[in-house]
């Protein structure tokens, strides 16, 4: 009895070792792995802190000797930081805003109503993802030019309210999974099809919302071909285009500079990443992204 | 519509339908609309008196005879340039150039009224072309915009450049001779001029080294009277290997190997990329992989460079020279710019040395205007980048120096800063024919020079000698050059 104690326990030790180790293998592999991914942005981070010119040290300097605050404070100087974070924030907004609206309703019609053609439908809107971006660039320009948007916010704004295909597909995804049976009950009980969309699809599928949203704020925050053919005042122009001009002609310029402004650029995205990362996480894994 | 009225005549009347009525209300509120928006026609009623001569009369009556005559002239601007809104695209603008920049359209609105020059600026990088490229074919180019050494000639071909030539021919204060050569041949296409240098500057400018490692090797420094020879020496003498494990602490040299490099390399040699008349690649010529060879060798032989591999770690041979690393670095006029800023370095610079016979001859980087063929201003976009390259040129060599177009303005680039940098000799190198050039092809030299380079980046590694990259590169070469 008691050696047949002695050997369980010994064998549940072992297995508690045995856990350990495999944990902590695996905790030293991601933090091996994290630390990796994160080493570009370390950098940006470490180098926005130096002093001017000891950004292209090599090897390089992780930790700087000596740190410079005021490289922030001096890109603030030098370009009109505030107003093209403003002009970002409110192109990015109104954007996400219309992409979420839009591109959810169109995946709600694809999941949950029935009509004639609508596979079909739905293979042609998935088609315009294959769509180079420049075959439609001046075809484009051309049909705001013509409504008179140029050089307005609208060109940057408009688009993600007729339903941005890669979102679409990704919210028909997620609404498949919600059991229909909830749209018959809301049926019972009078509702008609806007209604279930409001009131049973959209709190449902915060994961998968919150992944959209995450996305198009990421496209629309760091895009820079878009405002520089749309946008002709500088007063108008939005961050992606704004920090380029801490560049010098045909590159270079102040590197440390460069690296504290797009610290300042990188970071509602990392912040809205924090925020939003329990639902992004479930959203990627439950749309079928993941793997 | 036909009715029958109760008399039993068949009488036919018209009866408007709602739908045509909406027509008809709808197409007369646009015209008031319009009419509305219109502006208003600048007319001036103006009183004319006419005295007309006294005419003698058979009876030798002198009449005189007084009319008063009223009638409609209408205001003309004034007739040598046009007066509105000029839109000026600027690429590639960095903060010290703006307030030039200003300062110059400030002056030349205040000598043209009724001219406002409204100049958008964008950052540096090529998306500059894509943008240009956009609003050209939407049919909104703006009125001037910057130019490219290299892209006169695309543009030019599809018709998105205005011939410049009736108007240097017809202008009072400039001729077509007041250009330096290279200013001519940079901006024409087929014999007629697309593009109006502001400045040019001439690459690889320099060659940039290290006080320091000089000094402490004890030997002579750099001028610009060096041969490749020369360098090649000083390269070998300040290649520090102190432990001898076959990676230097120091290296002699470094260059980035682009386009810009290789075109002076077979041009100094006396070699070149294309035939005379641009119809087949000439990279297997002799003097061309003579010359590649010799600058690959000192990588491959002499080991006084830095590996390619090592560069890219580097982030390029600007940077490497910066950290110290490096002595001597063959490099383009703006990162004079960037080692201004750079701590714990003593450096000068010289021009880049000349082939061992004695030839040198350069890429030229231009800076440049174009006026759109799409512009309805084309007299006040001829006068503003007459005016512009006339002030600017000038006030701009504290911040970025660079050989002035025109004759008359040669003077301004020898200053304190050109002086210190050597570069004060281009002035009279740059009158001299064929010592700048830009290379042929015209829009497809952007893919012919990448398909050199893809062959010579393995040259350099060693994978192949350039006898061999030469050979590899030219098929694909003529079969580009071919394409129509």
């Amino acid at each position: 009895m008691a050696r047949s104690y002695g050997i369980r326990h010994r064998r549940s030790w072992q297995r508690v070792a045995r856990d350990a180790v495999r944990q902590t293998s695996i905790y030293v592999l991601l933090l091996v792995f994290g630390v990796a991914v994160m080493m570009p942005f370390l950098w940006t981070l470490s180098s926005s802190l130096k002093p001017a010119g000891a950004g292209i040290r090599f090897p390089p300097e992780f930790i700087p000797k000596v740190v410079v605050w005021d490289n922030y404070p001096h890109v603030f100087r030098l370009i009109p930081f505030a107003m093209y974070a403003r002009n970002s924030v409110l192109v990015t907004g109104f954007a996400v805003l219309g992409e979420l609206l839009s591109a959810s309703l169109v995946a709600f019609a694809f999941a949950r109503l029935r009509f004639p053609g609508r596979n079909v439908l739905f293979l042609v809107v998935l088609a315009t993802m294959m769509i180079p971006y420049p075959v439609t660039m001046v075809p484009t320009f051309i049909m705001f030019k013509l409504i008179h948007v140029v050089n307005t916010f609208l060109p940057l704004i408009l688009p993600p309210y007729f339903g941005p295909a890669f979102s679409i597909f990704l919210l028909r995804q997620f609404f498949l999974t919600i059991n229909p049976e909830l749209d018959e009950a809301a049926k019972v009980d009078g509702a008609n099809e806007l209604l279930i969309y409001w009131r049973i699809i959209v709190p449902l599928s915060k994961p998968a919302l919150a992944t959209v949203a995450m996305f198009s704020f990421m496209a629309n925050w760091n895009d820079f071909l878009n405002p520089l053919i749309y946008l002709s005042d500088n007063s108008m122009y939005t961050l992606a285009l704004g920090v380029n001009f801490l560049r010098s002609f045909r590159g270079g310029g102040d590197l440390s500079l460069q690296m504290a402004a797009s610290v300042m650029f990188v970071a509602p995205c990392i912040l809205l990443f924090f925020i939003a990362q329990r639902y992004i996480v479930q959203g990627i894994v439950t749309t079928g992204l993941k793997g | 519509m036909s009715g029958f009225t109760g008399t039993g005549k068949c009488t036919v009347y018209n009866r408007v339908s709602r739908r045509k009525l909406l027509r008809l209300l709808g197409v007369s509120s646009a015209g008031v609309a319009l009419a509305a928006c219109a502006p208003a026609t600048p007319q001036v009623i103006k009183e004319t008196v006419v005295v007309k001569e006294e005419v003698p009369v058979k009876e030798t009556v002198v009449v005189k005879e007084e009319v008063t005559v009223k009638e409609t002239v209408v205001v003309n601007p004034p007739p040598s340039y046009d007066q509105g809104e000029l839109k000026a695209l600027v690429c590639c603008y960095a903060p010290p150039d703006l307030e030039i920049r200003n300062k110059t359209n400030a002056d030349f609105e205040a000598s043209h009224p009724g001219l406002k020059i409204n100049q958008e600026l964008l950052p540096a990088g090529q998306n500059y072309f894509e943008k240009l490229q956009t609003l050209i074919a939407s049919g909104t180019a703006p009125d001037v915009f910057d130019m490219w050494e290299g892209y006169v000639q695309p543009y030019a071909e599809n018709g998105a450049l205005m011939n410049l030539d009736p108007f240097l021919e017809a202008d009072p204060k400039i001729k077509k001779s007041d250009f330096v050569p290279v200013a001519i041949n940079g901006g024409s296409w087929k014999n007629n001029l697309y593009a109006f240098l502001i400045g040019f500057i001439p690459g690889p400018v320099s060659l940039y080294y290290n006080v320091d490692h000089f000094d402490k090797a004890g030997i002579a420094k750099p001028s610009s009277d060096w041969k490749w020879d020369d360098v090649r020496e000083a390269a070998k003498k300040l290649t520090l290997d102190a432990n001898s494990d076959g990676k230097p602490e120091q290296w002699g040299l470094v260059f980035d190997l682009w386009f810009v490099v290789w075109l002076y390399w077979c041009w100094s040699n006396g070699g070149d990329l294309f035939n005379a008349d641009q119809t087949k690649c000439a990279l297997t010529d002799p003097k061309c992989v003579e010359a590649l060879q010799y600058w690959a060798d000192l990588s491959l032989v002499d080991k006084t460079t830095i590996p390619s591999a090592e560069l890219a770690a580097m982030q390029g041979s600007m940077n490497s020279f910066q950290t110290g690393l490096v002595s001597m670095y063959l490099g383009n006029a703006w990162d004079m710019g960037t080692l201004k800023t750079a701590q714990d370095l003593n450096w000068k610079a010289v021009l880049s040395p000349a082939a061992n016979d004695g030839n040198r001859i350069w890429y030229t980087h231009f800076q440049c205007w174009s006026v759109s063929t799409q512009t309805k201003m084309p007299n006040a976009a001829w006068t503003y980048i007459r005016d512009f390259t006339l002030q600017y040129s000038v006030d701009v060599m504290t911040a970025f120096p660079q050989i002035p177009s025109l004759k008359q303005l040669l003077y301004a680039f020898a200053n304190d800063i050109t002086i210190s940098l050597g570069w004060d000799k281009l002035i009279s190198l740059a009158t001299q024919p064929d010592i700048l050039r830009i290379p042929g092809s015209g829009s497809k030299f952007d893919k012919i020079s990448q398909l050199v380079q893809s062959e010579l980046d393995l040259a350099f590694a060693g994978e192949t000698t350039c006898a061999e990259a030469a050979a590899a590169a030219c098929p694909k070469v003529d079969e580009e050059l071919a394409r129509t």
